[in-house]
């Protein structure tokens, strides 16, 4: 069943485009991989999809529902979350208060002036949860500010998660991370699957190729290939892509 | 998110019980007229109190609030005027009852923080603080303009009662007390608002408004909130430092004045509600303390403002919860 | 008709004075991102200038003193504030204000004085026949004009205005391009303080001097770049010119004619500028000619 999908769309800045006719769909259990080179227009395509861009000209649907016109919290609230390339929780707070903070956005409204928010137990149960289920149910009372960088990427997601999303959109959650602790990041992201849709943008093709069941990739706003990994590795396109761009670089 | 710690909650009671014994002093140690500077300490600290909440938690610099004051000092001052020649406001006929004119400034406050507000939290950086002090001008102009209550000049309501409901107030100790209880119960009030679910979201709004709207948060509305309640609670200021005065004018909305409160959060210290109160406090005694001595004591408060900014950006409280800390 | 006129020369002239304090400002709000309430204060200072007899000279010393004294709070106080927060800038440049007001008070007194203008421009020439206009307020539109010719060739012309332009959206690549950013910043502080010194001579005549009138001017500036757009020099005429025109009876009421001042009709004028502002901010909060975000 397709959760997210998009068609037509289209974005530009002044005269660059930085988004062509772009169609995508992201299947209900499926990781599906946005690759391309340095500004192919990945981040940009996320932004149109989450609500914090909006596009010049196309559409938007969640589960057959056109979202084009709604918000960035609108579309939370429908079931779209996403997560940040920079780290962007509130470093002041501990690891337990920003997912609090991320489940409490799911209530109706937040207008509750008098009673403390420390004192809701069912909320601070349901983060204990989502903290364990990242892996860092050890370090819940700990200031984000002295968390490690691959730590507050697995909050990153630990957040993400709190609206209990349909679709998950992921921008580039290895990125600065350790050997070791990307492979921990794309083992946990891979057992989200389950729960949610995932779009994942990501720069490390080993980690792509491991957990994507399906790949598109983006070059200079437009799609030039979509299909399995297999199908994307034999791909002469991408290859001459990636090949000219290491030449490049 | 910082948890209050034990030393600020102290830090909180302990200035207010030492403000609630002043009075006291003051009085036996031979200088009573210092009860009106004290209760201005209240009132003025109160206000700067409602400020801190919106920039120390809120992370919006209005450079407006003086704009509250005023609006505040006018409906409760038109209301007496009224109430003392007997004529009418807009139908309805004036009082000098503060269980009417101080509620009624309140929900002015908040209205004028609404629109103000609204119109100024579309706008960001360093933009909003323009916006919110174009909007203080634009007040100020406004009660410049009311001629009823003498224009630029302002006009004595000498005359009226400080009654609070069957209580004549005129007493300035027993005032003192009525706007130091208001100053205890709202102190409790956002003290708790800013722990609540709604403050928690204010707060995120200042740490990180992008990531907030991301999590679902329609975040315009909830700082519009915390806006509208900070005018609110200056306006209800506004109001009691009329009364407290007899005195209204143009002066309270002045764009200098919200400088000044902004001086007193920042003397004070940011974010730490009491701070406000303090910072009042600090401003008041050295404005006592200096007339004696120079009539440019304005000076002094500018250099000394150079100071803390530059030396101690978390004001007085931070250096009194410092030396807290120190001890811990 | 001839009132008509009348009214919009007044109005070119106060647009224009006021453009003097605003293009500056615009500039420093826009390329270093700090907030400067002490701006109006450079206004006074020169202000103060403008009273030592002979005009021209006063005009030189008023733009002199005003750009040292720009250049001596550039490099010891607003350079610290760079990385900080525009609430502790807003709190150091509002310390600048109580000290300046203070210090003119202290210096001069509280008495309003005013300033005659120079004896060759102090008569009228007719612009149109049967209606005569005082040369000297033809003088300051002239000044006006130019300065936004010399400020618009300097942006879009010069080095300098390159890397103004680069830093108004790329703040953090000036460095990169081996531009002093240091330097660049202390003269635009410097220029922009000059401006209001400039304004503050020419104005002198038509207004009564006294300690706080800059501030006056200042938040009118605040007013004007709000609407125009924060950085823009196009923003900052067009805003100016704008106000000038709306805002016309008050400042004449206030200043001019102080039996007339603060009548109500003077105050709800002024008032109405800000209707103006309202308006922008719902239509576009960025200001008509601002960037689309910072």
């Amino acid at each position: 069943m397709t959760e997210l999908s998009c068609q037509g769309l289209q974005k530009a800045f002044g005269g660059l485009v930085v988004t062509d006719d772009l169609a995508l769909s992201v299947e209900s259990g499926e990781i599906h991989a946005l690759i391309g080179p340095n500004g192919a227009g990945k981040t940009t395509a996320l932004a149109q999809l989450s609500g914090e861009l909006r596009p010049d000209a196309g559409t938007v649907w969640l589960d057959g529902a056109d979202i084009t016109d709604l918000s960035l919290p609108q579309r939370v609230h429908a079931g779209v979350a996403r997560s940040y390339q920079v780290s962007s929780v509130f470093r002041d707070f501990t690891a337990r208060e920003n997912v609090e903070l991320a489940l409490q956005a799911m209530d109706r409204h937040s207008f509750r002036f008098f009673r403390p928010a420390a004192r809701n137990a069912e909320r601070v149960e349901r983060a204990g949860a989502l903290l364990e289920l990242v892996g860092l149910a050890e370090v819940s009372i700990v200031p984000v500010h002295r968390l490690s960088h691959g730590q507050t990427r697995q909050l990153e997601i630990a957040m993400a998660m709190a609206s209990d999303p349909r679709v998950l959109l992921l921008d580039e959650p290895m990125a600065g991370m350790a050997p070791d602790e990307a492979l921990r990041l794309a083992e946990l992201i891979q057992s989200l699957a389950a729960a949610t849709a995932v779009l994942l943008v990501e720069h490390d093709m080993d980690v792509v190729f491991s957990v994507a069941d399906r790949i598109s990739v983006l070059h200079q706003g437009a799609l030039i290939a979509s299909g399995d990994p297999d199908d994307i590795r034999a791909d002469p396109d991408v290859h001459r892509l990636y090949l000219r761009d290491d030449a490049e670089g | 998110m910082r948890s209050p710690s034990r030393w600020h909650v102290a830090l909180t009671v302990g200035f207010l019980a030492l403000l609630s014994v002043a009075p006291l002093w003051v009085d036996a140690s031979g200088r009573g007229y210092l009860v009106t500077v004290l209760t201005r300490v209240v009132i003025f600290g109160l206000a700067a109190m409602s400020l801190d909440f919106v920039m120390g938690y809120g992370g919006m610099v209005s450079l407006g609030h003086a704009a509250f004051l005023g609006a505040g000092a006018y409906t409760a001052g038109a209301l007496t005027y009224h109430s003392l020649d007997g004529s009418r406001l807009l139908g309805i006929p004036g009082t000098d009852q503060t269980l009417v004119t101080w509620p009624l400034a309140t929900v002015v406050g908040a209205l004028l923080g609404l629109v103000i507000g609204g119109l100024s939290l579309r706008t960001k950086g360093i933009y909003f603080i323009m916006a919110t002090l174009a909007f203080n001008q634009m007040i100020y102009f406004l009660f410049n303009a009311l001629e009823i209550y003498g224009g630029d000049d302002g006009v004595g309501l000498f005359a009226a009662r400080r009654a609070i409901g069957p209580l004549d107030a005129s007493d300035d100790t027993v005032f003192f007390y009525v706007c130091f209880a208001v100053l205890v119960a709202l102190a409790v009030i956002l003290n708790l608002v800013v722990r609540s679910p709604f403050g928690r979201v204010v707060r995120g709004c200042r740490s990180n408004m992008a990531r907030m709207a991301a999590l679902g948060y329609q975040t315009y509305r909830y700082r519009l909130a915390a806006f509208a309640l900070s005018a609110a609670i200056t306006s209800l200021a506004g109001a009691m430092a009329v009364t407290e005065s007899q005195f209204l004018s143009p002066s309270f909305a002045e764009w200098t004045e919200s400088g000044e409160l902004l001086v007193m959060v920042i003397v004070g210290g940011l974010g730490s509600l009491i701070g406000g109160v303090i910072g009042a406090g600090a401003l008041f005694l050295l404005e006592e303390l200096s007339i004696d001595i120079t009539d440019n004591w304005q000076f002094f408060v500018g250099v000394g403002l150079l100071a803390i900014v530059l030396g101690a950006p978390r004001g007085l409280t931070g250096v009194l919860l410092g030396l807290g800390r120190s001890h811990d | 008709m001839n009132l008509f006129i009348e009214q919009t020369l007044n109005g070119l002239q106060l647009g224009f004075t006021l453009l003097m304090v605003s293009a500056g400002l615009t500039l420093i709000f826009g390329i270093m991102n700090i907030i400067n309430l002490a701006h109006g204060s450079a206004f006074v200072a020169a202000d103060v200038g403008g009273r030592t007899g002979n005009y021209l000279l006063a005009l030189l010393a008023g733009i002199a003193g005003a750009a040292v004294a720009g250049l001596i709070v550039e490099l010891g106080l607003i350079r610290r504030l760079y990385h900080r927060d525009h609430l502790y800038q807003v709190l150091a440049t509002f310390a600048l204000v109580l000290i300046a007001n203070q210090a003119v008070q202290m210096i001069w007194g509280s008495t309003p004085r005013s300033v005659a203008a120079p004896e060759f421009l102090d008569r009228t020439v007719t612009v149109l026949p049967g209606l005569p206009y005082p040369a000297y307020r033809l003088a300051i539109t002239a000044t006006g004009i130019a300065v936004i010719v010399f400020l618009h060739l300097l942006v879009e012309r010069t080095r300098v205005g390159m890397w103004i332009r680069a830093g108004r959206t790329h703040r953090e690549l000036l460095g990169a391009f081996g531009v002093n950013v240091r330097l660049l910043y202390t003269l635009v502080f410097a220029v922009g303080a000059g401006l209001a010194g400039l304004a503050g001579v020419v104005a002198a005549p038509f207004l009564s001097v006294e300690s706080g009138i800059g501030d006056h001017f200042l938040i009118l500036s605040f007013v004007v770049i709000v609407v125009g757009g924060i950085g823009s020099l196009k923003g900052a005429l067009y805003g100016s010119l704008m106000l000038g025109r709306t805002y016309l009876p008050d400042l004449f009421g206030r200043f001019v004619d102080p039996s007339t001042a603060a009548t109500a009709g003077a105050s709800v004028a002024s008032a109405s500028i800000y209707l103006v502002m309202v308006v922008v901010l719902v239509v576009k909060p960025n200001g008509l000619f601002g960037l689309a975000d910072e």
